[in-house]
């Protein structure tokens, strides 16, 4: 008896056709519901508080004191040998605060593009869907997935769009 | 739980069915399915959603359904089918369906563990090779290799039992020609 792949398929189709649907919603929203709790209170658990803050940073700054200290000390010496300045021109300080600025402006537009993104990332399932007018299973699989796991918390990570579009019907 | 919910519509059928055909046990494939969906719950802040959906869940559920196995060791292939169509095809070529589908579940049965995976995800939810090898955790190559066995298993296994000539189009002499060799 010879089987290709395709009268495997239909084999299976039928044979797992025997399994009679069931609406298992029922028997999942409540141990769902307490499952969700418990994710969306440990995120909260897990937020970054100013007193965690104080003592994480605490030993860094107590750190950079002393390395502070210690380099002070150091030109100090330096000058002492040589009788010279150390070399911090005007120039040099007029640089340094001119790549500061354009570092705060790239981070600016970062943030500006991050909110953008996020501000996309929040617009409902249906408005994607109908932008692009067709939204097969798959696609609507991982849109309630990632509605999902905005839902419990969790920030969003795909920047690039989830809804495949369809070419439209050709005009002359 | 809207989300959640809209998932759960949207895969119940597939992982009950996925799960039937893996364990040949519906009652399982009803615990599998309900268990691989709370699991997918759990795990959801893993889902990459720039990845599909489908073989993250099939892992989860695979998952589920050969840890169901490694326990049970054994499934017991059901002969026939309790609940059957309501239609006005004829009693005998019903039961003769329904024996054919519970022949290709036992036959599934029949494959380890591995094969019945394979066979499952890619003839069954048509999964790709590298897809496949993704859900179980191994090689494309070995993914084709057990592939290939699974195909010629179930080939033999449903050899076996070669279909009977329809009862409705069928003559005497058809039927007796089954038994009898031509003298």
């Amino acid at each position: 008896m010879h089987l290709d792949d395709r009268q495997l398929r239909d084999k299976l189709a039928k044979a797992g056709s025997d399994m009679p649907h069931v609406d298992l919603w029922p028997h999942l929203h409540q141990e769902a519901a307490a499952i969700a709790d418990v994710a969306q209170q440990r995120r909260r658990g897990a937020g970054f508080s100013p007193f965690t803050a104080t003592r994480l940073l605490a030993p860094a700054f107590a750190l950079l004191l002393v390395l502070a200290a210690s380099l002070t000390s150091l030109q100090g010496h330096e000058q002492r040998i040589t009788g010279n300045t150390p070399a911090l021109t005007t120039n040099q300080g007029d640089a340094s605060a001119e790549r500061a600025a354009a570092y705060n402006r790239r981070m600016a537009v970062g943030e500006a593009r991050a909110l953008q993104l996020s501000a996309s990332q929040g617009s409902s399932p249906s408005d994607s869907a109908s932008a692009s007018g067709h939204l097969t299973d798959l696609d609507a699989a991982r849109l309630a997935a990632r509605d999902l796991r905005r839902e419990l918390g969790f920030r969003p990570v795909a920047a690039q769009p989830l809804v495949r579009a369809r070419p439209g019907p050709q005009t002359e | 739980m809207g989300a959640y919910a809209r998932l759960v519509y949207l895969y119940q059928d597939i992982a009950l069915r996925t799960a039937y055909l893996m364990t040949n046990d519906r009652q399982a494939a009803e615990d599998i399915a309900q268990n691989a969906f709370l699991n997918t719950l759990r795990s959801i802040h893993r889902f990459d959603v720039a990845r599909p959906f489908r073989p993250w869940f099939l892992t989860i559920l695979t998952n589920e359904a050969r840890m169901f196995l490694r326990r049970q060791r054994r499934t017991v292939a059901e002969a026939l089918d309790a609940s059957l169509p309501d239609d006005d095809a004829p009693m005998l070529a019903r039961l003769i369906e329904a024996d054919e589908r519970a022949r290709i579940r036992a036959a599934l049965a029949d494959l380890d563990e591995p094969y019945r995976t394979a066979a499952v995800l890619y003839y069954y939810n048509d999964l790709s090779v590298d897809e496949v090898a993704q859900v179980t955790n191994c090689r494309p190559g070995t993914v084709k290799s057990r592939l290939f066995t699974a195909r010629a298993r179930l080939r033999d296994a449903l050899a076996l039992g070669q279909p009977l000539p329809s009862p409705a189009s069928n003559t005497r002499e058809e039927w007796m020609a089954l038994g009898d060799a031509p003298g």
